[in-house]
C-alpha cells in the first residue's frame, strides 16, 4: 500500500551524517554494494563494468563539494543514500504498491516482486536515492540494511547498517531519531544537524553536521608562514634533494 | 527530463483519443449510418490504446502492469489507469447498446464524456504533482493537457465530418478551441520560463550558510541512470525554434487550413497538428529540470 502511515511512526531509524570527518575515501559506497549484492533482492548489477560508459545501480553515492566561505575555499565530501522520509513523495506515487514506508521504524522499500520498474518513484525523489537496476528493471534503493539491523544471526557489533560498519572515520551514524534521547539526536542537537532541501518538505528522517571551521586555514594566518607550510616544502638534502631539484628544473 | 519517445507517444496520443471519445460521448460525432458508430469507436479506442501500449513499453516489467491499477489512493498513475480503463470498458458497452438498438445511450454518454476529461486530468497530475520539477508543479499544467485533448478531439472531428458528409459544421467552435488551447498553453510557457526555483545547490548540500557551493568530483566517472534520466539539457537555441514550429505546427497552420475552405487541406489538420503536439510534448520534458540536478552541477 502507497498510503503512508496515518501516524509517522515513533521509531524513525536513520543515519545521521557527520560532513565535518568523511575523508570521501568511498569504503562505506563499496560496502553498501557489497552487502546489497549478495542481499535478499536481486543483486545490485554492473553492466559493463571494465569498459568505457560503464554503468549499475548503488544505493550510496559520494558526491564532492568546493564550499567558497570568505576565507578558504573548502572541499566537504558528501555522501547521500536514501533519507527515509516521513513524507516519503516516492512511496506515494507507486502505482503498484512496491514501495511502502514501514509503519513501526519508518524505514522506506521496495517489494521487487511488485514494482514494474516505470521509474515515477526516482522522479519524486529529490535527492536521487533510487536507482533502476540496469540488469533486473526494477527500482533499487537504500533498505538501512534492514537485513542487517534486526538479524540475529549476526553478532551484535554487526548488527547496524554495513555503510556505517565499514566507515573508517566514523562519519556515518545509525540510530533513532524518533527518540529525542537517542545519541544520533543527540549529536543533531549538539550540532546543528540539518535536513537537505527542506523547501521539498519531505521532512528526512536523516540529517548531516555541518562540518566545523577550519580555524588554522584562515586567511588572515596565511600571511605568516606557519608550521603547515614549512612541512610542505620541507629542506631536503643529499640524493632526493638532488631528484627534487632535477624536476624542479625539468618543469 | 529526459524527453522517451514512449512517454511522448503515449501523452499525445491518449491525449487525442480521449478527446475523441469525450466528444462522441456528447454525441458530437456526425454519424450517416449505424456502422460509423463502431468506426468512430475503433478511431478512438485505437488512439488511445497505442499511447497506453506505448506506455507499457516504458516499463521495466510490462507483465506486472496491472498491478498499476491498485493504488488509486494515492498515486496519479494508478489513478490514470483506473480511469483509462474505465473509459474505455464504458466506450465499449455505449457503442454496443448504440449500435444494437439504434438509439445513443445518452446518460453513459456523459459519464464517458466526464471519464475522458478524469483520465486526461490525471495523465497531467502525474506531471504536475511532482515538487522535484518546478516546470511541472503548477495548477495549470493540467488545465493545458485537457485544452488540448479536447482541442485535438475536436480538430480530429472536423476532419471526420469532411470524410463522412463532405463537409464540416464544426469550423468555428475549433476555431474557439484552438484559440483557448494556444492561451492556456502561452501563458503556461510564460509562467515556466520566468519562474526561479528556491533550490540550489547551497539548499540542496545544506552548505549554504557556510558559502557558494560547487560540484568539485562527481560520485563516479561515468553518467548514472539518474543524470540519464534526469539530467537532459537542451541547447537554447533548439529550445526556441523546436517551441516556434510547435506553435506552427500546433496552432497557426491548423487555424489557417480550418479556415481555407478546401476539403482535402481540413482532411490533413489532425496530421499538422498532431505533429505540433508531438514537439510540444518533446519541449514539456526536455525542457524541465529535476531538482537532483543540483546535487550533479547544475544551478537552475
Ligand atoms: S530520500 Fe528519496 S527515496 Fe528516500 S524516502 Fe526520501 S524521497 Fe524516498
Ligand atoms: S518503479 Fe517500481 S517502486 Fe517505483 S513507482 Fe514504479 S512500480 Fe513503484
Ligand atoms: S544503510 Fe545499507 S543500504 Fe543504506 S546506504 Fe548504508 S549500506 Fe547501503
Amino acid at each position: 500500500m502507497t498510503m503512508l502511515p496515518e501516524e509517522p511512526s515513533a521509531k524513525k531509524l536513520g543515519l545521521v551524517i557527520d560532513l565535518d570527518i568523511c575523508v570521501g575515501c568511498h569504503a562505506c559506497v563499496v560496502n553498501c554494494k557489497e552487502w546489497n549484492t549478495g542481499s535478499e533482492g536481486a543483486p545490485l548489477s554492473d553492466v559493463n563494468a571494465y569498459g568505457a560508459q560503464q554503468t549499475g545501480a548503488w544505493l550510496n553515492r559520494i558526491h564532492t563539494f568546493e564550499v567558497k566561505t570568505d576565507s578558504v575555499a573548502q572541499v566537504v565530501h558528501f555522501p547521500k543514500s536514501c533519507l527515509h522520509c516521513t513524507d516519503a513523495p516516492c512511496v506515494t506515487v507507486c502505482p503498484t504498491g512496491a514501495s511502502y514506508k514501514r509503519v513501526d521504524d519508518g524505514i522506506v522499500l521496495v517489494n521487487e516482486d511488485h514494482c514494474i520498474g516505470c521509474g515515477l518513484c526516482a522522479w519524486a525523489c529529490p535527492y536521487g536515492a533510487r536507482e533502476m537496476d540496469p540488469v533486473e528493471q526494477v527500482m533499487k534503493k537504500c533498505t538501512l540494511c534492514v537485513d542487517r539491523i534486526y538479524n540475529e544471526n549476526l553478532p551484535e557489533e554487526d548488527r547496524v547498517p554495513a555503510c556505517v560498519r565499514t566507515c573508517p572515520t566514523g562519519a556515518r551514524a545509525f540510530g533513532d531519531l524518533g527518540d529525542p534521547e537517542s545519541d544520533v539526536s543527540q549529536s543533531v542537537r549538539d550540532r546543528g544537524g540539518f535536513d537537505l532541501l527542506p523547501e521539498q518538505e519531505t521532512s528526512p528522517v536523516n540529517k548531516y553536521l555541518p562540518p566545523r571551521e577550519k580555524r588554522h586555514l584562515v586567511a588572515s594566518d596565511r600571511s605568516q608562514p606557519d608550521s603547515q607550510t614549512e612541512l610542505q616544502s620541507p629542506d631536503v638534502n643529499g640524493f632526493w634533494g638532488w631528484v627534487d631539484s632535477t624536476l624542479t628544473k625539468l618543469g | 527530463m529526459r524527453p522517451a519517445w514512449s512517454i511522448i507517444v503515449f501523452t499525445s496520443l491518449s491525449g487525442l483519443g480521449f478527446g475523441l471519445l469525450f466528444w462522441f460521448g456528447l454525441g458530437f460525432v456526425v454519424i450517416n449510418e449505424l456502422i460509423d458508430v463502431i468506426l468512430f469507436t475503433v478511431l478512438g479506442v485505437m488512439a488511445v490504446s497505442i499511447g497506453l501500449m506505448s506506455s507499457l513499453l516504458h516499463l521495466g516489467h510490462p507483465k506486472r502492469a496491472w498491478r498499476a491499477l491498485s493504488q488509486w489512493r494515492s498515486s496519479w498513475l494508478s489513478r490514470e489507469g483506473v480511469c483509462a480503463v474505465a473509459t474505455i470498458l464504458c466506450t465499449f458497452i455505449y457503442s454496443g447498446v448504440w449500435y444494437i438498438y439504434g438509439e445513443r445511450p445518452s446518460a453513459l454518454g456523459l459519464f464517458i464524456a466526464i471519464l475522458s476529461l478524469l483520465t486526461v486530468w490525471t495523465t497531467a497530475m502525474i506531471y504536475a504533482s511532482l515538487r522535484t520539477v518546478l516546470r511541472w508543479y503548477h495548477p495549470l499544467t493540467p488545465w493545458v493537457y485537457l485544452a488540448l485533448s479536447v482541442c485535438g478531439g475536436l480538430i480530429t472531428l472536423n476532419a471526420w465530418e469532411q470524410i463522412i458528409v463532405g463537409q464540416s459544421s464544426l469550423i468555428e467552435i475549433t476555431t474557439i478551441g484552438l484559440v483557448i488551447a494556444f492561451g492556456v498553453k502561452s501563458i503556461w510557457w510564460k509562467r515556466a520560463g520566468s519562474q526561479q526555483s528556491e533550490s540550489t545547490p547551497e539548499t540542496a548540500t545544506g552548505l549554504g550558510s557556510l558559502g557558494q557551493v560547487d560540484l568539485l568530483m562527481s560520485p563516479h566517472t561515468e553518467e548514472n541512470w539518474l543524470q540519464h534520466e534526469m539530467g537532459f539539457v537542451v541547447a537554447r537555441r533548439h529550445v526556441y525554434r523546436l517551441s516556434q514550429i510547435a506553435v506552427a505546427l500546433t496552432f497557426i497552420l491548423p487555424l489557417a487550413l480550418l479556415w481555407s475552405g478546401i476539403s482535402w487541406l481540413i482532411m490533413l489538420i489532425p496530421i499538422v497538428h498532431f505533429a505540433g503536439i508531438l514537439i510540444e510534448r518533446w519541449l514539456f520534458f526536455a525542457e524541465a529540470k529535476h531538482v537532483v540536478t543540483l546535487f550533479y552541477g547544475e544551478r537552475h
